[in-house]
């Protein structure tokens, strides 16, 4: 891919960054995520005598993983992959904010979309 | 298991390549035909929203065709409908919000299929794209598109409103968001798949979060189809890149005109069985 493909407008070197960045971080979080899911099953497949609940709980998951079962390492691998798209926000409020452009505007917004996503898990926690 | 993941397949590929989650293809799939519990099939659609948004926005940024302001700016109204999706949902029932979805989804389908496509107005070289237009390179065509961004204001209302639907429905909003985008607000097909793809994750995390934490997600149905969709939507993404935007433009429309008959169906008490 050519280094003019896809650029936002303006043309800049802090768009390419902007996009390359990002999308590591996502790829980061993606193959970390299907990785544990992944040994999760695979762990489910040879030890078919732990077995896996029809729920999974946050507070269980250290001493799941600890003990090698595949409960723990499902709640983890889902755990990493809802804090994948949260890391993409709060990679973007920073980057733009010591961009070049000092972008106050589109960083303010990426604060309000996490303090958001905050307040509705929060207010959804509480029923 | 492996009808699980299939499904899951299926509904990566569809979601990443028209810019939707692929929540309103799974959750129908896994209520109506695999007997799978609403809430197992609800948390399982939000997970996969999130695994599509994610896995389609790698390929969508590298490609340049993610918008990052417009994303932003949209995914503000996104998140604050979903916020207050529980306040509507108290004035509104379940199926009066279906009927009503269904009958703009079936219009939006409608536009788009039969040839009013709106090709957005290509700015001329050297005008300003003001503050969220964009350019990208359209691989397919081989050119630059230019685009500005119009109708903002409605754009963020129709935002606010997919957000509001996607809480109480368990879907990302994709199904609102990119007719939006194209038909209101002027962004090519290929820019606001891209732009929407970015949007669901964070849109869909907030509903996936709750069910997680309550303990509603059972993992021998998310699992399966976490990991297929993450497989449909690497693929899904890589073929919408390389094929026409009029077949975008045609998928989208007629997996729309589907969804606006199961609305309307699941509005009036009738289940596709």
């Amino acid at each position: 891919m050519s280094e003019e493909r896809g650029t936002e407008d303006p043309v800049s070197n802090e768009d390419r960054r902007l996009r390359r960045g990002l999308s590591l971080v996502l790829l980061v979080g993606l193959c970390a995520a299907v990785g544990l899911l992944l040994v999760g099953a695979v762990l489910t497949l040879v030890r078919p005598d732990v077995g896996v609940p029809g729920d999974i709980s946050l507070s269980d998951m250290p001493r799941s993983v600890a003990a090698l079962e595949p409960a723990g390492f499902f709640t983890l691998g889902f755990l990493v992959l809802l804090a994948t798209p949260v890391s993409l926000v709060a990679a973007m409020m920073v980057t733009l904010l010591r961009g070049e452009r000092r972008d106050r505007l589109f960083s303010g917004l990426a604060l309000l979309v996490l303090l958001v996503i905050a307040a509705s898990a929060y207010l959804g926690l509480r029923g | 298991m492996i009808l699980l993941a299939v499904v899951g397949l299926l509904g990566g590929v569809l979601g990443a390549m028209v810019g939707l989650g692929g929540g309103v293809f799974i959750i129908p799939v896994l209520s109506l035909f695999l007997d799978v519990p609403i809430h197992a099939a609800i948390s399982a659609s939000l997970l996969a929203v999130v695994a599509t948004s994610t896995t389609g926005s790698i390929g969508y940024m590298r490609e340049g065709l993610t918008n990052f302001r417009l994303g932003l700016t949209m995914e503000t109204a996104l998140t604050l409908g979903a916020l207050s999706g529980g306040l509507v949902g108290a004035v509104l029932s379940r199926g009066v919000l279906s009927a009503i979805f269904g009958v703009v989804m079936m219009a939006a389908a409608v536009y788009m299929g039969l040839g009013r496509r709106s090709a957005p107005e290509i700015p001329e070289e050297g005008d300003s794209l003001g503050v969220l237009g964009a350019r990208y390179h359209d691989a397919h065509q081989g050119i630059d598109i230019r685009y500005r961004v119009r109708r903002l204001p409605l754009g963020m209302f129709l935002g606010y409103v997919a957000g509001n639907v996607s809480g109480l429905l368990g879907v990302g909003g994709g199904f609102m968001t990119v007719p939006s985008m194209r038909l209101l607000m002027a962004v090519p097909m290929r820019a606001a798949v891209g732009t929407s793809s970015m949007m669901l994750g964070a849109t869909g995390c907030a509903g996936a979060a709750v069910y997680f934490a309550r303990g509603l997600v059972d993992p021998g149905v998310a699992v399966p189809v976490v990991l297929g969709v993450a497989v449909g939507a690497f693929v899904g993404s890589r073929v919408a890149v390389r094929i026409k935007s009029s077949i975008l433009v045609t998928v989208l429309a007629v997996v729309l005109f589907f969804l606006s008959v199961q609305m309307i169906l699941a509005a009036a008490g009738i289940t596709l069985r």
